[in-house]
């Protein structure tokens, strides 16, 4: 079941390619502003970098988040799901995982690339992909419910980014925290057990929470 | 707004609808709705637009809240999601719910994989075969004509596993008439096996196969 949809996952957006480009060309556009706009101070550039690369991260998620259940809904697809006598969760669990690997992935691999126009250096670079990495997961998860809640409701996607947004805040500001005291020379251990902590929270209970919502919206 | 009570089959149903309402906002859509289907019956489904047929297949399979009245399958009442009814029912709704950037037999395929039957690719070529389909299996479903999806779809009654009930919304729109009838000597075959179908269609034609029909009166008034 699960190589079944991850392939037909992985086939639907390789026709569907310009959707990933959009949403990696918003992150780097964006998080490229800050350093043009601010020009050539690198210590503000090095205290900002951990909000502004999140911050980017944040939006560009959000960009492709209603894409995750419209098509398949519009299509007759998704009311097929829920016909199925396997758990939703468990597939809804799937579909966002595979919506992750093409919507948030790219951007934890190409994070590096942006910490350099922050000025950060050796292992910094490399925290930010390591606090992304389930950070996005965490982004794609949550955003799934809103995803789903919105389902077919008119200017969707302005409503789920107002959904979305304040449960996305404790992610935000664990993983900017845990970059922040990385940049300052702290241990951020600490900042950083508790954004996995938050993941594993997550992880079992948004998929159960998205596919209550499907349930209400598949109508 | 009533509707006609079908009168009880003689053996133990299989499905049963008992005292259905369904609201669209304020107003019932449908109400009163009793209906029974046995093993080896088709159930004809007739009424106008707006009768509420689609709707009251998707009450059946459990898509759509209603507001009073129960689902019976085998004499026990099921809500939505209920795992042994769900695997007994194969529904095939109006859309035909295929993935536009996929290809008919990776649209097959995902559907079998989700079933849990993955890498047993034959039993899909041979379905899209008897369709007619063949020569399109590798084709992207957004390049076919509206009646080439509607026949990819119809090609999951042909797909393992076998289930008892099929609910089928509208099965005839955009066929041809070579697959029309290929389409009930299939119902025909389902129901020789002991299956039961329930169509909803608002185009009546000479079915080839015996079934009874059950007219839903206009829904909302105006």
């Amino acid at each position: 079941m699960m190589g079944a949809l991850l392939r037909a996952e992985l086939l639907t957006h390789m026709w569907r390619q310009q959707d990933v480009w959009v949403v990696v060309a918003f992150f780097l556009a964006m998080a490229s502003l800050f350093p043009l706009a601010i020009g050539a101070q690198a210590e503000l550039l090095r205290q900002i970098a951990p909000g502004v690369v999140w911050v980017c991260a944040l939006l560009a998620s959000l960009l492709a988040l209603p894409r995750l259940f419209a098509d398949d809904h519009r299509a007759g697809l998704l009311e097929q799901w829920l016909l199925l006598p396997q758990s939703l969760s468990v597939l809804v669990l799937l579909k966002v995982l595979a919506h992750w690997l093409w919507a948030g992935l790219p951007l934890v691999l190409l994070s590096p690339l942006l910490g350099l126009q922050y000025g950060l250096q050796g292992a910094e670079l490399l925290w930010l992909p390591a606090t992304l990495l389930p950070g996005t997961l965490l982004l794609a998860l949550i955003g799934g419910i809103g995803a789903a809640l919105t389902l077919g409701a008119r200017g969707g996607g302005a409503l789920l980014a107002l959904l979305i947004i304040p449960l996305c805040i404790p992610v935000l500001i664990l993983g900017a925290g845990c970059l922040r005291e990385v940049l300052a020379g702290a241990d951020p251990a600490a900042w950083y057990y508790l954004l996995l902590a938050l993941l594993l929270l997550v992880l079992p209970l948004a998929p159960v929470a998205t596919a209550g919502a499907l349930r209400i919206t598949v109508d | 707004m009533g509707t006609r009570v079908i009168e009880q089959g003689p053996v133990s149903p299989l499905l049963q609808v008992a005292d259905l309402e369904i609201l669209r906002g304020e107003a019932p859509l449908l109400s009163g709705v009793n209906l029974t289907l046995v093993e080896g019956e088709a159930l004809f489904i007739a009424g106008r637009n707006g009768s509420g047929k689609s709707t009251l297949l998707r009450a059946i399979c459990g898509l759509e809240r209603p507001e009073r009245g129960e689902i019976l399958w085998q004499g026990r009442p099921v809500s939505a999601g209920d795992e042994g009814f769900l695997r007994e029912l194969l529904y095939i709704g109006h859309r035909n719910g295929l993935r536009d950037a996929l290809t008919a037999v990776e649209n097959l395929a995902l559907y079998q994989g989700l079933e849990g039957r993955s890498g047993e690719s034959d039993g899909l070529y041979d379905a899209l075969d008897r369709f007619g389909l063949l020569g399109l299996a590798e084709r992207p479903v957004r390049m076919l004509s509206q009646g080439q999806g509607r026949r990819v779809a119809l090609c999951r009654l042909l797909l393992p596993p076998r289930r008892r009930v099929w609910v089928l919304d509208e099965p005839y729109t955009s066929l041809d008439a070579l697959t029309m009838t290929l389409l009930d000597s299939l119902i025909a075959e389902h129901l020789q096996q002991g299956g039961a179908v329930l169509v909803a269609s608002h185009h009546q034609h000479d079915v080839g196969y015996p079934c009874r029909s059950l007219q839903l009166e206009q829904g909302l008034p105006g």
